[in-house]
């Protein structure tokens, strides 16, 4: 017979647990320490810092570099026009080919050391090294020649005119020839900004302090900076909501709904992300230019913003900026969803009935849009399969621009010019896994990088758009923006017009 | 126990070296390149080729397995390509937090499971049978994100009683550390303590109807000492090895555990390493992994015959 004694639970028994054990968790109450430390911001970001990478755009970087970093010249989220940072003012020669730009003359990097016109022209030159892999090195590896005639002066002489060189300026910091070599491994990460880079653990953290030396004296009130990197969404959340983090950089919109009304928090959305669907131009059904523009009608651009992005994003047809010379409407909007126009194409075309295989990226977005395009394609009489790669595996074969018979991308350099885009995007430029390319193509980029006024540049693009709608080799679907969550204690902060985060003229309230 | 050690010994280094070339075969046998982290899913060809060459990675494949080799005896197992730091550095910075959260749950497994094993294992009113019962199906139905989920709801948003997100390492702030650290290792431990409490319930009551069991009660002997003398005494060695054999899944679900409470560990330092294709961090940690679980497979051993004298490491 079971001994009555060994095991009961009265009454008296459970509330005195009970009671021990509140009384145990109240002695370690937890008041999160670090959200009441003025002198210290927590930042949570997905992506670990790359030190090595500081000339290349990585996600992991953007919400540090430019707080240790700056560079020639930002531009202005307003009018779009560059504006002067460690270049006070330039010239451009008339016929385009000349462009000479005086620097500040107090400018000192972490070491002590005085920028000079010689860490320029280092730091242009390094961006325009393969291996450095500056999506924008291009734009470097174009000049004819960097002079520099004083400590305070540059002089670049372009191949060709290059209107697109001030988004090299905006994104190439100004390195420290001296000690660029020991950035790699985070132990020598030097700049001129407001803030010094202090120590960097591989994928956990990287802290970040005041520069003392910096010439503007009211800058960087916030002293220390701390990165935390959290790849899961969920830890971010927490980290936030916890009150660990005073931003969480980087999420999605649908991490980001529970902060939304909040007065205790602010969302805010910055550059964001392309996601093209494009196909091979040399595979059936795809060879047939009325069976690319009859997808083009198919896709219901609306409902994957609704339904993946929570309602976040512009739906468009074009690669380029809403803000950008050129950019219309008419033509962003050119495949607006139309199955029924979509579905007769195919059928004329012979097209019905095709098997399409839609390589994705083991992305969430990725995913849930292909759910949609396929129930959109399905509608029409196609019948698409998904082929899911592994991230690492779709970045090799995205490189080497063989994505197979169709295929949705994510781009992240929203916010660049048209002329930029055309070389950097791998969707658009030469080598792209659309496999297409043509001479009027070629014409059609060449005259928009030449272009040097703005209504030049808007006949360009609007020229080559028509163009690229009508062979509906890629279509941009959306763009769609990447939020992040501030504290409101913070303010002061700011993100650029490409994402980044600038704690400059930050303070607690 | 010298001479038991000393036999397993070529056994121990034919299993390092099978592993060492599947540690390093394995991972490049997935598609993908560290190139492309290092050069961004953006490079062109030519970019990425520079990178390639930069890195090392154009070398032939037994050229790299040697010179991998070799560095290995020597404990230098490579650079990170991604983070550019000595292999060892970076697991090195991770092992702490590894270690305490292995640690810490694998106290919490062992006296939870042998505690409530215990108590199933032993006569109870049907009332406290069936209150264990539901405790330990519970326990064993949750899985450790779950737990991990509802104990940051309510200890960390809901009432922000304890930190949920981070870390402070034990050497550096024992007290800090702690609040850290019992959150996630309450959350690895509770299921794999379930097990290890249902396998013991099921040893027990099987024991308890041996022979020697009756005999001891014919003899007189209290109920107590034949609980712990005899049916629990020989209900152990089950348990113990699967205790071993829990400690190895408790590193599998640190993973999962360190990406929501945010810890930096080995976890989250395995799965980066995938993710980025980073070679020589991955076959460290494989390597690392079987030589841990040759380690504790070995200990089992010797713990069960420390246990059971009919048992012998030298028999």
């Amino acid at each position: 017979m079971p001994n009555p004694k060994l095991f009961s639970v009265t009454r008296r028994r459970l509330l005195t647990g009970s009671a021990q054990a509140a009384v145990m968790i109240g002695a370690m109450h937890y008041v999160p320490a670090l959200a009441q430390d003025t002198s210290r911001a927590v930042i949570a970001q997905a992506y670990d810092a790359q030190p090595r990478n500081l000339l290349a755009f990585r996600g992991g970087n953007f919400p540090w570099i430019k707080n240790v970093f700056e560079t020639l010249t930002y531009t202005d989220p307003e009018t779009f026009e560059p504006q002067p940072e460690l270049a006070t003012d330039w010239t451009l020669s008339d016929d385009g080919m000349t462009l000479t730009l005086n620097l500040r003359d107090d400018v000192t990097f972490h070491t002590g050391r005085k920028m000079t016109a010689a860490d320029v022209k280092y730091s242009l030159e390094t961006a325009a090294l393969p291996e450095t892999a500056s999506q924008i090195g291009f734009i470097a590896r174009s000049f004819k020649a960097i002079d520099t005639p004083s400590d305070t002066q540059v002089v670049i002489t372009f191949s060709q005119p290059t209107s697109n060189v001030w988004d090299l300026f905006e994104e190439t910091p100004i390195i420290d020839k001296e000690t660029y070599a020991e950035r790699e491994d985070g132990s020598k990460v030097i700049g001129t900004g407001p803030y010094k880079f202090v120590s960097w653990t591989p994928g956990a953290e990287l802290q970040l302090s005041r520069y003392d030396g910096y010439r503007d004296k009211d800058a960087a009130k916030i002293h220390d900076l701390d990165y935390a990197i959290i790849a899961d969404p969920t830890a971010t959340i927490a980290a936030v909501r916890s009150g660990r983090a005073q931003i969480g950089y980087g999420m999605t919109p649908r991490d980001v709904i529970e902060f939304d009304r909040n007065p205790m928090y602010t969302i805010v959305s910055t550059a964001g992300t392309i996601y093209p669907f494009g196909v091979n131009v040399e595979e059936g059904p795809f060879d047939q230019k009325t069976v690319r523009q009859a997808v083009g009608y198919a896709i219901d651009r609306q409902r994957i913003i609704d339904q993946v992005f929570d309602g976040a994003g512009t739906p468009t047809d074009l690669f380029w900026s809403p803000s950008s010379p050129g950019y219309t409407e008419e033509q962003a909007n050119r495949y607006s969803y139309d199955p029924e126009k979509a579905s007769k194409m195919l059928e004329d075309a012979g097209a019905k009935g095709a098997k399409v295989t839609i390589v994705i990226p083991a992305i969430p977005a990725n995913r849930s849009i292909f759910e949609i395009v396929q129930n959109n394609l399905r509608e029409v009489g196609l019948e698409p399969e998904a082929r899911v790669l592994d991230v690492a595996e779709y970045d090799q074969r995205q490189v080497a621009g063989d994505l197979g018979q169709s295929f949705i991308l994510i781009h992240g350099q929203v916010g660049f010019q048209t002329a930029t885009l055309l070389s950097s995007l791998p969707s658009l430029r030469k080598g792209n896994p659309s496999h297409f390319w043509s001479d009027e193509y070629e014409t059609l980029r060449n005259a928009v990088s030449a272009a040097s006024t703005a209504d030049d540049q808007a006949k360009a693009v609007t020229a080559l758009s028509e163009y690229m709608l009508d062979e509906a080799f890629t279509l941009a679907l959306l763009q769609a923006p990447s939020p992040s969550v501030v504290s409101a204690d913070l303010e002061g902060v700011s993100f650029s017009r490409r994402g980044y985060i600038l704690f400059k003229n930050a303070t607690y309230r | 126990m010298f001479g038991f050690l000393l036999r397993k010994l070529p056994a121990v280094i034919l299993v390092a070296f099978v592993s060492s070339i599947i540690a390093f075969t394995l991972p490049r046998l997935a598609p993908g390149d560290p190139a492309i982290t290092v050069a961004g899913s953006d490079a062109t060809q030519e970019q990425l080729e520079a990178v390639r060459e930069e890195l090392g990675l154009n070398q032939p494949m037994p050229v790299q397995y040697i010179h991998w080799l070799t560095g290995a005896l020597q404990s230098d197992f490579g650079q990170s390509y991604v983070m550019r730091r000595p292999v060892s550095t970076v697991i090195a910075d991770r092992l702490e937090s590894t270690l305490e959260l292995a640690g810490l749950a694998t106290i919490i497994m062992i006296v939870v499971g042998l505690g409530l094993g215990v108590l199933a294992g032993t006569e109870r009113t049907p009332w406290g049978r069936a209150v264990l019962d539901v405790a330990t199906t519970i326990l064993l139905a949750t899985p450790p994100f779950l737990t991990g989920l509802i104990l940051i709801l309510i200890f960390g948003i809901a009432f922000q009683l304890l930190p949920v997100s981070g870390e402070v390492n034990l050497s550096k702030d024992p007290v800090m550390g702690f609040k850290f650290l019992i959150l996630p290792a309450i959350a690895l431990a509770l299921p794999q303590s379930a097990m290890i409490a249902r396998l013991l319930q099921t040893t027990m009551n099987s024991t308890r109807g041996e022979d020697f069991v009756d005999l001891a009660k014919a003899k007189g002997v209290p109920r107590g000492r034949i609980v712990r003398k005899h049916v629990l005494r020989n209900s152990l060695g089950p348990a113990i090895v699967a205790i071993g054999l829990r400690i190895g899944d408790l590193l599998a679900g640190a993973i999962i555990i360190e990406a929501i409470f945010a810890r930096n560990g080995l976890g989250a330092l395995a799965i980066y390493a995938v993710q980025s294709r980073d070679y020589y961090v991955l076959q460290a940690l494989i390597l690392g992994a079987v030589i841990v679980a040759v380690l504790i497979q070995l200990l089992s051993e010797i713990l069960i015959a420390a246990l059971d004298p009919r048992i012998r490491l030298e028999g």
